[in-house]
């Protein structure tokens, strides 16, 4: 074989390998050295990427194989997991958050850990945003809901101190509710934790929220615009994926009504409405989403597909 | 049944293929008509796997590849039968081709299995 073909070859087979990546990793494993080997074979001489009706048909081919995994899984269980991602990417969101704060306090005249009230910044929240990161790593590591509950209680205690002392003459009540909702959000997280697990995949809907939220706490103003477009893209994205796979999507709009929630509720209690129109439009991709993610799901009498 | 599954199984009537030469099979029997995309067939394959109509028969090592064959089974064999005098008992309400068999009861028990 001359170098020039090989060359070639290694080409394709390199395009066909990237091609290949809208197959779920598990499926690749099994089957894409077989689907590399047919591609190639399909692929007339002197071209150095597959024909075009391949391109497309591994990419349909490959969200249905994505949108084939759900099914292993009830309603119940995909709905546990994605719950469990929003409020998990929802805890990190905070904590990433209280670290903002923590940079920001030290760029603007220092933190006094000796203030026991966390206004402007005290030890209170450094106390809270590390009790919750424990948390949230126990919840993704372990299938043991009494570890998590074991993170979750000092977390809560923490929690409930410094929500006392920023009630106590320095916060406002929409304050007050946002600490009412990490409580309910930390006994969420237990009550889901212990069941189906999380894997790390998931991290690429929770990273850039996190990376958001630093960046908008830290960053200057050019890249809070930056971070929040990045935001907006994986909420897009998980709403564009609705139909292949509902999960992301339901943990985004968990994400979104757990963000938003309390606010509404602060400001409809002022008279103000403004915020009432997006609850709604959340609450009906929530309700789309989890029709979708029913119909993905395993159901009895349904083959299951591979 | 979809007119590419019907060609991936009616592939496999003269025996065991790998999956290129399904694409290709399918091409000749169709007069070139139908050319499965790659992913298509491996969807398809998956489909019919699970179905129980095909079945892996074989598996080699290719230019350092795997290449797995596919063959039929009586299942599959049944419903291919059934579907194409389906199409047949169809085409004679338009064309009124007497020579085309009718359905044996066998072939009638076969499609409402």
């Amino acid at each position: 074989m001359s170098a020039g073909r090989e060359d070639r070859i290694t080409m394709v087979e390199r395009r066909c390998r990237l091609l290949l990546r809208f197959y779920p990793v598990a499926y690749r494993a099994e089957r894409g050295e077989e689907i590399i080997g047919t591609l190639l074979e399909a692929t007339p001489e002197g071209r150095n990427w597959p024909l075009r009706r391949d391109i497309r048909g591994i990419a349909i081919g490959g969200l249905r194989a994505r949108a084939v995994l759900n099914r292993r899984n009830t309603t119940a269980a995909n709905l546990r997991v994605a719950v469990l991602v929003g409020i998990a990417a929802l805890l990190a969101y905070d904590v990433a958050g209280y670290l903002g704060d923590l940079v920001f306090a030290a760029e603007h005249g220092g933190i006094d850990f000796r203030r026991t009230h966390p206004v402007p910044f005290g030890w209170p929240l450094v106390v809270v945003a590390t009790l919750l990161a424990v948390t949230l790593v126990l919840a993704w590591l372990s299938r043991r809901r009494v570890i998590v509950l074991a993170g979750a209680l000092p977390a809560a205690a923490a929690l409930a101190v410094a929500w006392h002392w920023r009630s106590s003459g320095y916060g406002f009540a929409v304050t007050d509710l946002a600490y009412v909702a990490d409580l309910a959000y930390l006994a969420a997280l237990v009550a889901l934790a212990g069941q189906e697990r999380p894997d790390r995949r998931w991290l690429w809907l929770i990273g850039p929220i996190v990376l958001e939220r630093l960046l908008l706490r830290t960053g200057p103003e050019a890249i809070g615009v930056v971070a929040l477009f990045l935001l907006l893209a994986v909420a897009i994205v998980s709403i564009a994926w609705l139909a292949i796979d509902a999960r992301p999507g339901i943990a985004i709009v968990t994400l979104l009504l757990a963000i938003w929630l309390p606010l509404a509720i602060n400001n409809v209690a002022m008279g103000v409405f403004s915020g009432v129109p997006f609850l709604a439009i959340c609450a009906v991709i929530a309700v789309v989403a989890v029709w979708l993610l029913h119909r993905q799901s395993a159901h009895a009498g349904r083959p299951t597909r591979t | 049944m979809r007119e590419p599954t019907y060609f991936v199984l009616a592939a496999l009537l003269a025996g065991p293929l790998h999956g290129y030469a399904i694409i290709k099979r399918a091409e000749e029997m169709s007069g070139g008509r139908v050319r499965l995309a790659t992913g298509t067939l491996y969807t398809a394959l998956d489909r019919l796997t699970a179905e129980g109509h095909i079945r892996l028969v074989s598996e080699e090592m290719v230019a350092g590849r795997i290449r797995r064959s596919y063959g039929l089974t009586d299942a599959g064999s049944a419903a291919l039968r059934a579907e194409a005098q389906r199409m047949a008992e169809a085409a004679r309400l338009v064309t009124g081709d007497e020579t085309v068999p009718r359905p044996s009861r066998l072939d009638r028990k076969a499609r409402t299995a």
